[in-house]
């Protein structure tokens, strides 16, 4: 904090009063004063200190060239990112934003208003809406959520902000959870055991199995249920066979097996997730 | 300065911001999976009904309000009332359902129940007479209460509430009626089963924030509590016992455990503290505590002669439940900085420690219920013992981005990651992972940029432990040696401020180097477009492509000595989907009229094609005595969906206050998937024959042709 900001408020001249402002842009001055920015009477909200001018800077310079002087969140010549992101920083560093330095967004150099709108309707911060927003630049997620499997994001039911924190977070791809395992639990909190026999890939990772934004299989998984488990699992018995090892365990001539990858494959007879029985040592019960 | 004042008194008019949308619309069929997460399952009308209100009253008093979908069962509803820098408090309601599939069906008389029942009279050769219709269907109701209080200037304080149910139908798979021949296991049966879900998770969360111009601090403490009303599911096994075919067949009886209740309690503190005016430090210490004490079920629901103990009494278990104990202790220390104007850097450590505390103790394992598992080979691996996972995981990022202009710039990074798991059932206990990572971007003018980004990783174990009874040439894919690669590109190309181009694209490759057996390759390639027109400041359009496709190799082996062979199979899995969309709105045409569509298709397909190989193997040694021939290559059915989705509307502006808006909706999904189509029940549709020891649900995937319509009035006030 400091330098830029002041570079700001050196660069714009005299505060010229939210009275001022008000003259010109009576539109966004009205909008502001029924949102949380526009209330004075909180010591935190730019009306608490220059009003206006807290955010866009001095504005002595911008009314004898309207070019210049302030800054400029929107519009066909905004200001440099940088520029208009120092001065939401000044304010908004902790909470959320709190691990925003050096977070992917931050990263990539993107704006605070590149989602958030002040002077109209932030779809942002709106649950219904905000997916809207994130979908400008991940339209590839959007397009996940059409598939067979998905969270409830395309009927508005689940947000991005109910998993991310698009400020930078503590926990793995800006999730809000300190692991991703904790973000599912939030949710899948009959997930979370400890279980008395542990499936250990699912007590380290759910993506290990799992998609979280959509899939062309059930219950978002990532592959085919068999060929899934096939990826950890070959057993061999002690007669030399072995259970879901055999070619035709996964495409079988012998109808007894078909239950391996018919219906839910494995989860015919397996509880995958874990168990706390004391007989689920195979994680049948 | 009357022109002032003129506008003074427009601006003093607070432009409407209360909203209030009723109406009615219309589903033409019945179509559960359409209304799955939505609530549109039932042909007819039902009610539109959307509110968003706010007010503030100038010395920081408010209220806000917001409602969707309020008549439908996927409605939410939330206020926020309070004095903004005071105190602030929200109630809110949230309303899931999940319509899985109504064509399922079971001869159980009471899904539903935890105590699954046969109908009098019930006979499994006869099993089609006795099924009855199940709908798998849950629902998730979430009320949550809080406050926010601002007990100093910078000093803030909120606690959170929150209590979610879920209830409902769902299913589970089972094994059952262990086969027994001479008091030895040889087959079981096997059931899906309706399963009962009555869930309620109640959530605390508690923070004291401070937020200082330099410092900023938060202390939190976040709970989740978790109970299943129900805790176990029994049943009588609907199949015969297939040793026991008499005119009295044999029905076993079985019980399974269900989700046990847990609790989470996670203490936190964190703290960003700017050092400089071009460098930040920010800290995270975290400690959690996970518990889990639901009481045990008996080893079985029937005794078995061959073990010492009433299996089916409680006195024979170790300890009465778990009394599971697991902390989780968290860390991590980042610090940013700007050294110079064109030059970022940022270090990070993460810290992730999983402690378990619970008690390792011998459990008989009696199989589904029947037989001791296992008993009978040696070594015998009956009793067993559970083996808690605990594990330390490390982490270090470091990242550096240089602009060499206004142009170029180039960052990269090295991210170093370091696990170790204590236990001895896994079959790697230490995992290292080294990842290097370099990304350009250029803006060769204003108007466009593109980044080329790549990334190089290698993980490596320590010595392989292979598990009892394991391939000795698989190697668990999640902790197998690895080396992965990936590369991409984006553009964006903005010919004016109103018009913009994107393209994105990636490729990532993981190679399993050390992997024989299990999953030895997956690669990933995607392809985004988009395309961005404001033609006017009232009317947008927009439109995608996306492109997804993953492909894997997985392989596995047989030995069957006595038949002489040795089999081999490798699976080349393909998925790939391709999705497009495209939409447009317009706002206040003629002043009066706004309107809009977004339209989305996609396609997506599941390929799995199979080769077998063969080798000759020696029948005493077992030792393979020739090469491996190609024998046999199968081609799973596709798996394929489609989604076609098309959204029109249009408003008609009657009056500043009142808007009319009529919307139409046409969505057709389709979705092949030859593991559930046609699975009738013990019927299996590849073989045109029956699978004598397994009862499916017999259920369909759900296709749909659905047209929706709706007509709203829109009050502004």
């Amino acid at each position: 904090k400091g330098e830029s900001v002041q570079a700001v408020i050196d660069g714009g001249g005299a505060y010229m009063g939210t009275a001022v402002c008000k003259n010109c842009h009576p539109t966004q001055h009205a909008q502001l004063i029924m949102e949380s920015h526009g209330q004075a009477s909180d010591s935190r909200s730019p009306f608490a200190a220059n009003g206006c001018e807290t955010c866009h800077g001095p504005g002595q310079t911008h009314i004898t060239d309207v070019t210049g002087g302030l800054v400029a969140f929107a519009g066909e010549d905004p200001s440099p990112v940088e520029t208009r992101n120092i001065m939401c920083t000044q304010c908004h560093q902790g909470g959320s934003m709190i691990q925003w330095h050096a977070s992917l967004h931050e990263t990539e150099e993107m704006a605070c208003t590149s989602c958030h709108s002040m002077h109209r309707t932030d779809l942002a911060m709106d649950r219904s809406t905000e997916a809207e927003v994130c979908y400008a630049c991940h339209n590839d997620v959007r397009a996940e959520t059409y598939q067979r499997s998905s969270h409830a994001i395309r009927e508005g039911n689940v947000a991005c902000s109910d998993c991310h924190n698009s400020h930078g977070s503590n926990g793995p791809a800006m999730l809000k959870q300190l692991s991703l395992n904790d973000n599912c639990y939030e949710c899948h909190a009959e997930k979370r055991g400890p279980y008395l026999w542990e499936h250990y890939p699912v007590t380290e990772d759910c993506s290990l199995c799992h998609r979280t934004h959509g899939s062309m299989h059930k219950a978002l998984l990532k592959q085919q249920g068999t060929q899934l488990c096939q990826q950890c699992h070959a057993q061999i018995g002690p007669d030399g066979t072995g259970h879901i090892r055999t070619y035709y365990d996964a495409w079988d001539k012998d109808k007894k097996r078909g239950r391996s990858f018919l219906g839910r494959n494995c989860a015919n007879c397996h509880k995958v997730h874990g168990s706390n029985h004391p007989s689920g040592a195979n994680l049948l019960r | 300065e009357a022109e002032s004042e003129e506008q003074l008194v427009v601006v003093e008019a607070e432009p409407a911001v209360n909203e209030f949308e009723m109406g009615i619309g219309y589903i033409d069929d019945d179509a559960y999976r359409f209304g799955r997460y939505n609530g549109m399952v039932d042909q007819g009308p039902y009610v539109i009904g959307n509110i968003k209100g706010k007010e503030y009253d100038g010395d920081g008093g408010f209220w806000r309000l917001r409602g969707t979908n309020l008549g439908l069962d996927s409605r939410y509803l939330r206020l926020d009332a309070g004095v903004q820098g005071s105190q602030q408090f929200f109630i809110e309601y949230d309303q899931i359902p999940d319509y899985e599939n109504d064509t399922g069906s079971t001869p159980f008389t009471n899904p539903g129940s935890t105590d699954l029942a046969l109908p009098a009279g019930y006979d499994a050769d006869n099993i089609d007479s006795f099924l009855l219709p199940f709908d798998q269907k849950t629902e998730r109701e979430r009320l949550g209460l809080g406050g926010k209080f601002q007990i100093k200037s910078r000093w803030q304080l909120s606690a959170n509430w929150s209590q979610e149910t879920k209830e409902g139908t769902d299913w589970i798979g089972a094994a059952m009626g262990p086969s027994i021949l001479d008091n030895i296991f040889k087959w079981t049966n096997g059931a899906l089963l309706p399963e009962p879900i009555d869930y309620e998770t109640n959530k605390i969360d508690a923070s004291l924030t401070y937020h200082g111009e330099e410092t900023q601090l938060e202390f939190a403490y976040h709970g989740s509590l978790f109970d299943n009303n129900d805790t176990s599911l029994s049943w009588t096994d609907p199949l015969d016992d297939p040793s026991n075919k008499t005119d009295d067949p044999i029905h076993r009886p079985g019980r399974i455990s269900l989700e046990p209740d847990n609790q989470m309690h996670q203490l936190s503190a964190v703290l960003g503290q700017m050092l400089s005016s071009t460098s930040r430090l920010t800290a995270l210490a975290s400690v959690s505590l996970l518990t889990q004490d639901q009481d045990f079920l008996p080893h079985s629901v029937t005794d078995s002669d061959l073990t010492p103990q009433d299996d089916t009494s409680l006195d024979a278990l170790p300890q009465r439940s778990l009394d599971g104990e697991v902390w989780l202790y968290r860390g991590q220390l980042k610090l940013t900085s700007n050294p110079m104007r064109n030059l970022r850097l940022s270090a990070q450590y993460s810290y992730d420690e999983r402690d378990n505390q619970t008690a390792s103790n011998s459990y008989t394992y009696i199989l589904a219920d029947g037989v001791p598992g296992e008993f009978d080979i040696d070594p015998p691996i009956n009793p067993r013992s559970n083996d808690p996972l605990s594990y330390r995981k490390q982490k270090v990022d470091l990242t550096a981005k240089y602009r060499f202009n206004s142009i170029v710039s180039l960052g990269g990074g090295y991210e170093y990651n370091h696990q170790h798991r204590d236990n001895d059932d896994v079959q790697v206990k230490t995992t290292q992972e080294h990842t290097v990572s370099a990304k350009l971007k250029v803006k060769p003018l204003s108007q466009l940029n593109f980044d080329i980004y790549g990334e190089t990783g290698r993980r490596n174990g320590n010595d392989y432990i292979t598990r009892n009874y394991e391939h000795p040439d698989l190697r668990v894919s999640y902790l197998a040696d690895l080396d992965r690669h990936k590369v991409g590109a984006t553009i964006n190309f903005i010919p004016f401020h109103r018009l913009s181009f994107g393209l994105k694209t990636e490729y990532l490759m993981d190679d399993y180097t050390e992997s024989e057996i299990g999953l030895r390759e997956s690669d990933q390639t995607s392809a985004l477009l988009n395309f961005n027109y404001q033609i006017t400041d009232k009317i947008n359009t927009h439109a995608f492509y996306n492109y997804e496709e993953f492909t894997s190799n997985n392989a596995n082996e047989n030995k069957e000595i006595e038949k002489g062979t040795y089999d081999r199979w490798e699976a080349d899995l393909k998925d790939s989907s391709n999705s497009v969309g495209l939409g447009f709105s317009i706002e206040e045409l003629a002043n009066k009229w706004d309107a809009g569509l977004d339209w989305v298709y996609t396609q997506s397909k599941g390929q799995i094609h199979m080769t077998g190989y063969q080798a000759p193997v020696d029948k005493i040694t077992g030792v393979i005595i020739g090469d491996f021939e190609p024998i046999e290559t199968q081609q799973f059915s596709d798996l394929e969906t489609s989604l076609n989705s098309l959204q029109l509307w249009t408003q008609y502006q009657y009056s500043d206050a009142v808007a009319y808006k009529l919307s139409y909706w046409y969505e057709r999904y389709s979705v092949d998937d030859w593991a559930v189509d046609g699975t009738i029940n013990n019927y299996n549709p590849l073989e045109n024959d029956t699978i004598s020891q397994f009862l499916f649900l017999g259920e369909d995937t759900l296709d749909y042709d659905q047209h929706v319509v709706g007509l709203a009035v829109k009050v502004t006030f």
